[in-house]
């Protein structure tokens, strides 16, 4: 097998993990209509104070929920392949078109964050190695102790009070349409995506760390110095590479805390993203969103994962081949 | 060329400096072969990583020169080093799987080293690096250079790495162990490409190695070291012929030779009344038992792993046992001889049913044990017992001796006496009582696989499987280990199977002999015949590839007894 069909093979192999997820949320989430206690039908016709049983009836046929269950059911996948995810209850509008709105701006802020974690993780992470037991390694080690145990909400309010109220450098909360206004638009993510990341960047530092110590111990590297190799070429281009397989896989398993951490941050910072439009979704108990969101959130989580994992196969030539 | 004069290196503790390496001088003219010679701890090592600027960074040198080409290297700053290493001295290293970064093709790994000390455009390096693979007759080398280090073999890998150092044509080349994780065939290609090197480039090599034949094979002259002291200097023959310091005598006595059976190796005495180590010999053996009716019988037995290299890939079968039939007189020792994935490991876990073989039977005692539930076996499994290569990593770090060598009474219940069997077992494998208080880390590697070969007899087993069970040993313990497993088996009443590589160990202490080769048997018989006159091209391959310590050493002793 030569190289390029190993890694086709690989993607496709990935790629048909991602769906097979995705299947299956969606019909986890198709059950919550029917684990959920109370009826859509009586929630819909909320208004009205008794409604007569023809009306419920009627709403019944006209919403398709007197058919089988499985008849809905396969009705609800065509419909969420073709991305139509029915209408609010409140608002009567296309929770399609108001997922596909939301989604873009949480993408945006996981993306972000795990973009600041990783600049600030890595570097301190190889910082700490190289100072291997001096007063920098500690100094740094104890500053990422901080960082996993500072709670988001506690440290959003923090930066809040330091960079808007106190220094006014940045605007505390809200939301620019990058088209409108650019500069402002990015001005407005710094915030937020740092109180997200800041975690994550703690967990990849401490993970770069342990794994550069582990892999500067390794018979290749005496080698490479033994070819006359820098030690700055040897530590970014052979030690970095092979140190950053076990950060990758730090980064996909926090993705799960990154995602929890959106609900907060949003709320605290007025970004309007997908766990903004689920949390308002659930108070108002607006279920056909609710599931919309889920299914988005559930949706972005997969393939984030799914990046993961293909950039692991990149990193990593023997993930690519892993023998079964 | 090279000039060691009065080196001395030592390591920072808390306790001050710990010297390791004392007074080593030694020279090393142009094109030479050097070997260096001495056991694990010698401090042979760490002298070639001084000589090249590479200690450990709690290691230093505390003392003396090292002198290359009229310039004290020690003298030198980093970046001075960084030009001469890889170019003017280069190295090759013990393990070369792992001495290859694991992601990046071998290629880039390659033309990488060349580019590094010249100034040449990719494809010029790419052909370059072609051809010095090609020099090696490294076959299909555009698809050697594709390939990325875990997807070739360790001849392969020790390969490039060769490749990489002679890249630039260097004038000293220092080889640590280069042949040690290799296959003897294996290592008799490799040997010989160092050696066309050696008169192709004319570089020298100063050759590291616990392997006196490798020495034989190649070197010029010999060095030897031991406890980080310089003992003899010699040329090659004069060494074999008229070793002068004792310990190089206990050395050349202590290893196993092919062709030349003793019924006992000498072992090599340390401490005592004088600091140097010297041959003992050792006490006479117990009188070995006769051979009874055969206490194991495998018939046809076969193993078949399904290997699947992707989702999509198409799985492959892998015949790592094929049809094997062999059978085991009681108080004998079968050797079972092969190259590395031979399958003489995947045969030892099918006897002691760790896997489940596909076909076949495995008649212990005359029953057969292939297909019996885990229930029904329990009471034998009491009878069968292994000693691994490792001895660092088969004994559990947590428990002490004591708790170690008693698990197996613990799970197969039957002894009433727990310590004092333990007592009596440390007493037969020559370890003192207290040792069972503590830890395995407390002990060295001999003594550590004398507590395993222990517990293996904790439940006084009737069969015992040796899987490469003196591999990881240095030559003097080796000795020892083999003494002591042949009066264990006298005074025990044991059966063994002794799987390993290493032809000459497996002479020294097998009855008869098994030949593995792709799965299969393809030679068994008695020792004395199998290496007298072997039948099969493959075992004469064998045979053939392992280094010999010629009619000098011979000679020697003879002339001793």
């Amino acid at each position: 097998m030569n190289a390029l069909a190993g890694i086709l093979a690989f993607v496709v192999q990935k790629l048909a993990t991602a769906l097979t997820q995705l299947f299956v949320v969606a019909t986890l989430v198709f059950s919550i209509m029917y684990i959920m206690p109370g009826d859509p039908v009586l929630l819909l016709l909320g208004s009205e104070s008794s409604p007569s049983p023809e009306t419920i009836a009627a709403m019944r046929s006209r919403l398709g929920l007197d058919q089988p269950v499985l008849t809905q059911y396969v009705s609800w996948l065509t419909d969420v392949v073709r991305f139509d995810l029915g209408n609010s209850i409140l608002g009567g509008y296309s929770v399609g078109q108001v997922v596909a709105d939301n989604l873009p701006r949480t993408l945006e802020l996981g993306l972000a964050a795990i973009v600041i974690a990783s600049l600030i993780g890595v570097p301190v992470g190889i910082a700490a190695a190289l100072n291997r037991g001096t007063l920098v390694d500690t100094a740094l080690t104890s500053m990422t102790t901080i960082g996993i145990s500072v709670p988001v909400y506690i440290l959003g309010a923090l930066l809040i009070i330091l960079f808007s109220l106190q220094l006014g450098w940045l605007p505390s909360s809200g939301y620019m349409d990058i088209g409108r206004n650019a500069p402002e638009h990015f001005r407005r993510l710094v915030l937020p995506a740092f109180t997200l990341g800041f975690g994550l960047a703690a967990s990849i530092a401490r993970m770069t760390r342990s794994s550069m110590l582990e892999i500067l111990n390794r018979d290749f590297i005496r080698a490479l110095r033994a070819k006359g190799m820098s030690e700055r070429r040897i530590i970014w281009q052979h030690a970095l590479r092979n140190a950053s397989i076990p950060v990758v896989t730090i980064i996909g398993l926090q993705l799960g805390n990154l995602m929890g951490g959106t609900v907060l941050v949003e709320a605290m910072f007025n970004w309007p993203g997908l766990s903004t439009l689920l949390v308002d979704a659930v108070s108002s108990r607006d279920y056909p969103v609710v599931q919309g969101s889920v299914l988005a959130i559930a949706a972005l989580f997969i393939f984030i994962n799914l990046a993961v994992e293909l950039i692991y196969g990149l990193l990593d030539p023997r993930i690519r081949r892993r023998r079964t | 060329m090279l000039s060691v004069e009065g080196l001395s290196i030592g390591f920072q503790s808390q306790d001050g400096v710990v010297p390791t390496v004392q007074n080593v001088s030694f020279n090393l003219s142009a094109g030479e072969v050097l070997g260096l010679v001495g056991e694990s701890g010698s401090g042979k090592t760490l002298t070639s990583l001084g000589v090249i600027g590479l200690l450990p960074p709690n290691a230093s040198v505390t003392a003396g020169r090292v002198v290359f080409e009229g310039v004290d290297l020690l003298s030198l700053n980093q970046a001075e080093m960084r030009k001469l290493r890889g170019r003017r001295i280069s190295m090759i290293f013990q393990d070369p799987v792992a001495s290859l970064d694991p992601v990046f093709t071998c290629g880039d790994q390659i033309i990488e080293a060349i580019q590094l000390h010249e100034k040449i455009g990719r494809g010029e390096a790419y052909r370059r690096a072609v051809a010095l693979l090609e020099r090696e007759h490294v076959k299909d080398p555009a698809r050697v250079m594709r390939s990325y280090p875990h997807e070739l073999s360790g001849g392969q890998c020790q390969r490039i790495m060769i490749a990489m150092a002679v890249a630039s044509r260097p004038q000293l080349i220092i080889a640590d162990e280069p042949t040690t994780a290799l296959d003897v065939t294996v290592q008799r290609q490799v040997l010989d490409i160092l050696e066309r090197l050696n008169e192709e480039v004319g570089a020298a090599i100063l050759l590291i190695t616990h392997d006196l034949g490798v020495v034989y094979e190649i070197a010029d002259r010999v060095i030897v070291m031991n406890g980080g002291r310089l003992l003899e200097e010699a040329t090659r023959d004069e060494i074999f012929r008229r070793p002068q310091h004792d310990y190089t005598k206990a050395l050349l006595d202590a290893m196993p030779a092919l062709g030349k059976r003793r019924d006992r190796l000498p072992v090599i005495e340390r401490g005592g009344a004088t600091d140097a180590p010297r041959a003992m010999a050792s006490a006479a053996p117990p009188a070995p038992r006769e051979p009874g009716p055969p206490i194991l019988e495998v018939r046809d037995l076969s193993k078949t792993f399904l290997i699947k290299s992707g989702m999509l890939a198409q799985t492959q079968r892998y015949q790592a046992v094929d049809n094997v039939s062999l059978s085991i007189a009681r108080h004998t020792t079968l050797g079972l001889v092969g190259e590395s994935g031979c399958g003489k490991t995947s045969l030892s876990r099918l006897i002691m049913r760790l896997t489940e073989p596909d076909s076949g039977q495995i008649l212990f005692n005359g029953t057969d044990i292939a297909q019996l539930s885990e229930r029904r076996l329990f009471p034998v499994r009491r009878n069968i017992a292994m000693v691994f290569q490792n001895p660092f990593g088969s004994l559990n770090p947590r428990l002490s001796v004591q708790e170690a060598i008693s698990a197996p009474m613990q799970i197969h219940g039957g002894v009433a006496d727990r310590p004092r069997r333990v007592a009596d077992l440390l007493d037969a494998v020559g370890l003192p009582r207290n040792a069972g208080q503590k830890y395995p880390h407390e002990f060295s590697g001999g003594q550590r696989q004398r507590i395993a070969i222990a517990r293996a007899l904790a439940l006084n087993p009737s069969l015992v499987i040796c899987d490469e069970a003196v591999s990881a040993l240095d030559v003097s313990v080796q000795a020892q280990v083999l003494n002591l497993l042949k009066d264990l088996q006298a005074e025990f009443a044991l059966t063994y199977l002794f799987i390993s590589h290493d032809l000459s160990v497996v002479e020294h202490i097998s009855d008869t002999i098994a030949v593995m080769r792709a799965g299969r048997i393809v030679e068994t018989g008695p020792a004395d015949a199998i290496f007298a006159a072997p039948q099969e091209e493959y075992t004469r391959i064998l045979l053939a590839a392992v280094p010999r310590i010629g009619i000098e050493r011979e000679d020697r002793q003879e002339r001793l007894q």
